[in-house]
């Protein structure tokens, strides 16, 4: 599965507690250099499966490329990323999304020129007629798999509330519909684990509710979330561990509760 | 109608089918997969070199033409080598460009290529004839009709086959345009980023849509050669790539139908049209007005319709 040798782990990593549930994502030592700049330097953290994980911080922490190095769009300068026991570090994002890692962007990633219900099919995996080959063959070849996803794309549809959309340019939707778009692209993936950087920048607050509700919905069908968020509220709300990042470091891990007693965490939250 | 009428009009014919398979092509690599194809013209170039030199046969001690690999192969052979040639050569330009560089980037490069090609092949003399490029290529399939190439009845029959080939050509490109390939393809043109992250591979799905634009470009270079019997390096300068690029734009970039339409309007009645205007100024200066009226055309497109007459459509799917 893995470009470079994959080094088993134990599926709780490193850094488990007896009883607590294994951990999907274990990140060790991450770096990431720009030029002289170390946006992200020796994060270390792990998400535990079926949970969702916030991650927060001040602007410049480093959250965004940490996301952009587990999704496999940044290569690491040092450390490593093993997801579901296997390493994925330096893997392209396209076999890392094919691991089961599907991320969402800061600015909602849509396909301007297809239609609502396009932009899902294009997140089904392993569909027929996505080759050259299979669209030589000819439309008997593919019809059947297509009509399946079509099908489950319109379930998701109504699910989000958006059916009424389904044949609308993803580019004249409204930036939170883009948002479930997005998301709804992802789970048609039938991810593993989310990555979601910032889903509730904006959203009308209506539709943040809507959004929360959804992910909720998601992590009891099992799905792990790293949820990137600068609303606190939300990550409050949804998120069973947080873990903070300051200066490309993880600087604490625990509850919103127990991180809002830690001075270190205010400070680098007042400090940046 | 008199023959010099019906030779014209059956020689337009022959464009017509050359010019819809060009853009056909053209817009598989750009207005589907969004790859700023610059060097477009080079696969049209090369298809013509490969059916000229496979149609002329080998070069002999008293050839006026020094060329590289001749043989003499029956129609539709040449053009069917062409297409493989067409296809080869873009996935060795696809490799070199689509792997790493950006697209901005790859457009330069692209454009590079062409540059270089034309001066390899005007330059190299014994591997296409140099600047004076291929000639006297035979006609094909006139003698098994019993036909003289020079006849008008020839010419007519010649064209309706480039027709014939133009719409299987059609048959290929709507069957990639409407499959799940081609909603891919434009995915991965309007957002690279979001596709690879949910686990799109951008260059294997770019290196086949390239090989096929191509391949077919070079089918495109091959029936004209064989329409025309001759091929030169001034054929294929940089300029007719944007030509094409013109037609695609104004026609409806990732629309079959209105990339038909650009190629009428543009490589076909536009450029046409200045044939029949009375001359003016220097020699050159009517050459030189085609080009300028061309980019002019673009501009107003992109200004005021940037997705052409008829654009892109939206896909619709059956109720469940």
């Amino acid at each position: 599965m893995s470009a470079v040798p994959a080094r088993e782990l134990a599926p709780d990593g490193p850094a488990s507690r007896p009883g607590a549930p294994p951990h999907l994502l274990v990140v060790e030592g991450l770096r990431r250099q720009f030029g002289g700049v170390r946006a992200v330097d020796a994060a270390t953290f792990s998400v535990a499966e079926g949970s969702i994980t916030g991650l927060i911080g001040p602007n410049g922490a480093g959250k965004s490329t940490t996301v952009s190095m587990v999704a496999g769009s940044l290569r690491p300068t040092a450390g490593r990323i093993v997801f579901g026991g296997v390493e994925t570090t330096g893997l392209p994002a396209y076999r890392v999304a094919r691991l089961g890692v599907v991320r969402t962007f800061q600015i909602a990633g849509v396909f301007e020129q297809l239609t609502a219900l396009e932009n899902l099919l294009i997140g089904a995996p392993n569909l027929r007629g996505e080759r050259l080959w299979d669209a030589l063959v000819g439309k008997w070849y593919w019809k059947r798999s297509d009509r399946e996803a079509v099908a489950r794309a319109r379930e998701l549809l109504v699910r989000f509330g958006l059916e009424e959309k389904e044949n609308d340019r993803a580019g004249t939707l409204s930036g939170g519909q883009r948002r479930l778009v997005e998301i709804m692209r992802a789970l048609m993936a039938h991810p593993r684990m989310l990555l979601l950087d910032e889903p509730t920048a904006g959203v009308a607050p209506s539709l943040v509710h809507l959004l929360q509700d959804m992910l909720e919905e998601l992590r009891d069908e099992g799905i792990t979330m790293l949820l990137v968020e600068h609303a606190l509220g939300v990550v409050e709300r949804l998120c069973d561990t947080v873990i903070v990042m300051a200066q490309g470091r993880t600087l604490a891990t625990g509850t919103m509760r127990e991180l809002r007693q830690r001075q270190d965490v205010l400070d680098a939250y007042l400090i940046g | 109608m008199s023959q010099a009428v019906q030779f014209y009009l059956s020689t337009l014919l022959a464009y017509i089918g050359v010019d819809f398979i060009a853009c056909w092509a053209l817009n598989l690599q750009f207005g589907v997969a969004g790859i700023l194809s610059f060097c477009f013209i080079i696969f049209q170039a090369a298809g013509a070199y490969t059916a000229a030199v496979l149609t002329l046969g080998p070069e002999t001690p008293t050839s006026f033409q020094q060329y590289f690999g001749g043989a003499h192969l029956p129609f539709p052979l040449p053009v069917l080598a062409a297409a493989v040639v067409g296809a080869l050569l873009a996935l060795v330009v696809g490799l070199i460009t689509l792997r790493r560089l950006r697209r901005d980037y790859q457009a330069i490069v692209m454009l590079v290529v062409s540059l270089i090609a034309t001066l390899v092949a005007t330059n190299a003399t014994g591997l296409v004839n140099g600047a004076n490029g291929l000639s006297l290529v035979p006609k094909p399939l006139s003698k098994g009709l019993g036909l003289s190439p020079y006849g008008t009845t020839y010419q007519w029959i010649f064209a309706l086959v480039v027709c014939g080939i133009a719409l299987v050509c059609y048959a290929v490109v709507h069957r990639i345009t409407s499959s799940p390939y081609g909603r891919v393809l434009r995915a991965l043109r309007d957002n690279e980023q979001a596709a690879v992250a949910v686990g799109k591979n951008p260059l294997a799905l770019r290196l086949g849509i390239y090989a096929v634009g191509g391949a077919l470009g070079a089918v495109s270079g091959a029936l004209l050669v064989e329409a025309i019997s001759a091929w030169s390096p001034s054929s294929w300068l940089y300029p007719e790539t944007f030509s094409y690029f013109a037609a695609v734009i104004i026609g409806g970039s990732g629309n079959d139908l209105g990339v038909a339409i650009g190629a009428l309007l543009v490589p076909v009645g536009f450029l046409e049209a200045v044939r029949f205007m009375p001359t003016i100024g220097g020699p050159q200066f009517l050459g030189a007005l085609e080009w300028i009226a061309v980019g002019l055309l673009l501009l107003v497109f992109l200004w005021f319709r940037p997705r052409g007459i008829v654009p892109e459509r939206r896909r619709k799917y059956p109720a469940s």
